[in-house]
């Protein structure tokens, strides 16, 4: 492995806290995440700096955040010290977005317990998140809150009186708040309701996406679901809404479960084992096929179906089974034919 | 490839239509794909067309020019460069384009005030931008005055490469 990334590997060894699925409501709702964007005052947004300035802005915020609660002991990662595959690891663990990678002078700091992450220099200054799992957006957002009220006392941030926070683009206005849950609806996404309830949900000022696979295309039928506007509303508010939406589609996604199991339970059952028995006997897998399969599997646990592999188990494979963390766990470059075979290799492990 | 309805976007998606029993395939975006009925309302949430930044970009297209374009006073960035990227320069810019940003701001956010916790006083002394440019060209006057020419012809190299950067990332 690339000397540069020597110190990924521990992190990736770790499992990472927001898969725990220990939360509340952990059947239909794998995380929950809050997001701040700041920037500071003194310093031009990070695509308008000169590098030398970028380098001060990292440098600093840095060293002031490693004195903050969450982020004391954290692991600091360069991201342009680092390759490609470890910047592509840290993405799959969802603790940095696949922003503007050549940036140069950006970087991550991750808390010990992998749940609060702060990155500097990426679209904004300073982005600041914190994921949990399971439904606990008010938990999520109470230690973000923390996190910026000290980060505040160390740094001049850009705000303004009517407008808020200020951040790079002005979708991210005011609050800076992005608030999202990662939520597993196979039920309901093979309904008819699906479409009348996305409709709702936009309404309501709530965004949903796939949270795997590009355009239209959402596979594990993974969907994330975040509040659409950040200014004019308190912080508490916007967490509250993301927060019944998720509520009205976890209620929703389990009457629409009921309605499977007593109108068509052998199609279900057969289904749900059929996946895992492709995946327990499986030699070359597919991340696309890896991910249709193991929808089924995880709705065959909450049934009660399947009880090996254990819920969290599975939310942990949703990482452990990407490209980059097999070519960290294998410590060796593999070619799209190895990356199939090892991820059956380690698919069939869990399932013995 | 490009869109075969607007010729404007890249096309995302593929369609077979079958009409009078001939099948023709056409590539579409996102965008003429859900216009044309093609794309259920899910699959458009999904496709991410109904984020803020998707809206706040069709916005920006239709906003039209600034004429004569405007620049932030305070990092350089022009409205119409800002109008390609959707990304602002520097906290300067939402003062310097105030006019322009507002209508814009309630349209995509519905609000134009900050309703959220405000900023806390910073108790620790900051770092000015720039920082370095300062105490470079401090230390080479303190040098030219100490007949250090060596040291002055270090001091003036470094101030060149810093404003070699700046220029690079004006441009
Ligand atoms: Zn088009
Ligand atoms: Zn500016």
């Amino acid at each position: 492995m690339n000397p540069d990334d020597a110190g990924i590997i521990g992190l990736l060894q770790q499992p990472a806290g927001w898969t725990n699925a220990a939360g509340r409501e952990a059947e239909t709702i794998l995380s929950s995440r809050v997001r701040l964007a700041r920037n500071l005052q003194n310093y031009n947004f990070p695509g308008r700096c000169r590098e030398s300035e970028r380098r001060e802005i990292l440098d600093f915020s840095k060293d002031q955040a490693l004195k903050v609660n969450y982020l004391n002991g954290a692991s600091f990662f360069s991201l342009d010290g680092i390759t490609k595959l470890g910047r592509r690891a840290l993405e799959e663990r969802r603790m940095t977005s696949s922003g503007p990678a050549e940036q140069l002078q950006a970087g991550v700091l991750i808390s010990p317990e992998q749940n609060v992450s702060l990155m500097i220099n990426e679209e904004d200054h300073l982005r600041l998140q914190s994921i949990f799992p399971g439904l606990d957006l008010l938990e999520a957002f109470r230690v973000a809150d923390q996190v910026d009220d000290q980060l505040q006392e160390r740094m001049e941030v850009a705000f303004s009186a009517d407008r808020g926070f200020l951040t790079v683009c002005p979708s991210n206005l005011g609050t800076g708040l992005r608030a999202s849950v990662l939520m597993h609806l196979p039920a309901l996404a093979m309904s008819e309701k699906m479409d009348g309830l996305m409709e709702d949900i936009s309404q309501k000022g709530i965004v949903a996406r796939g949270a795997y696979g590009e355009g239209s295309r959402v596979k594990a039928n993974l969907f994330q679901f975040s509040n659409r506007t950040s200014l004019g509303k308190s912080e508490l508010e916007i967490v509250e809404e993301v927060e019944q939406a998720a509520r009205s589609l976890q209620s929703e996604e389990n009457k629409q479960r009921d309605d499977l199991w007593s109108r068509s339970r052998p199609e279900l059952e057969d289904r749900v084992f059929r996946a895992r028995a492709i995946l327990s006997q499986a030699r070359v897998l597919s991340m696309e096929e890896f991910l249709s399969l193991w929808s089924a599997v995880r709705l065959g646990i909450s049934l009660g179906l399947v009880t090996i592999p254990k819920l969290a188990d599975l939310n942990r494979m949703l990482i452990s089974m990407q490209p980059a963390h097999l070519q960290f766990a294998c410590d060796r470059t593999l070619d799209a034919t190895q990356e199939e075979i090892e991820r059956a290799d380690r698919v069939r492990a869990m399932f013995s | 490839m490009l869109c075969q309805s607007c010729h404007k976007k890249q096309a995302t998606l593929s369609y077979t239509e079958i009409k009078a029993g001939q099948a023709r395939h056409r590539m579409l975006c996102e965008e003429c794909a859900l216009s044309q009925g093609l794309l259920s309302p899910m699959e458009a949430a999904i496709s991410g067309l109904s984020d803020l930044l998707t809206q706040l970009m069709m916005e920006l297209t239709d906003s039209g020019p600034a004429r004569p374009d405007i620049s932030c006073s305070r990092c350089g960035l022009s409205w119409s460069q800002f109008q390609k990227t959707g990304r602002l320069g520097c906290p300067g810019c939402y003062r310097d384009f105030s006019e322009k940003l507002e209508p814009l701001v309630m349209r995509i956010q519905h609000s134009d005030r900050h309703l959220g916790k405000p900023a806390k006083k910073a108790a620790v002394q900051l770092p000015v931008a720039g920082g370095q440019a300062v105490i470079l060209k401090r230390q080479l006057n303190a040098a030219v005055e100490k007949e250090q020419f060596e040291l002055a012809a270090t001091l003036r190299d470094r101030l060149k490469v810093l404003e070699s950067e700046q220029v690079r990332s004006r441009d």
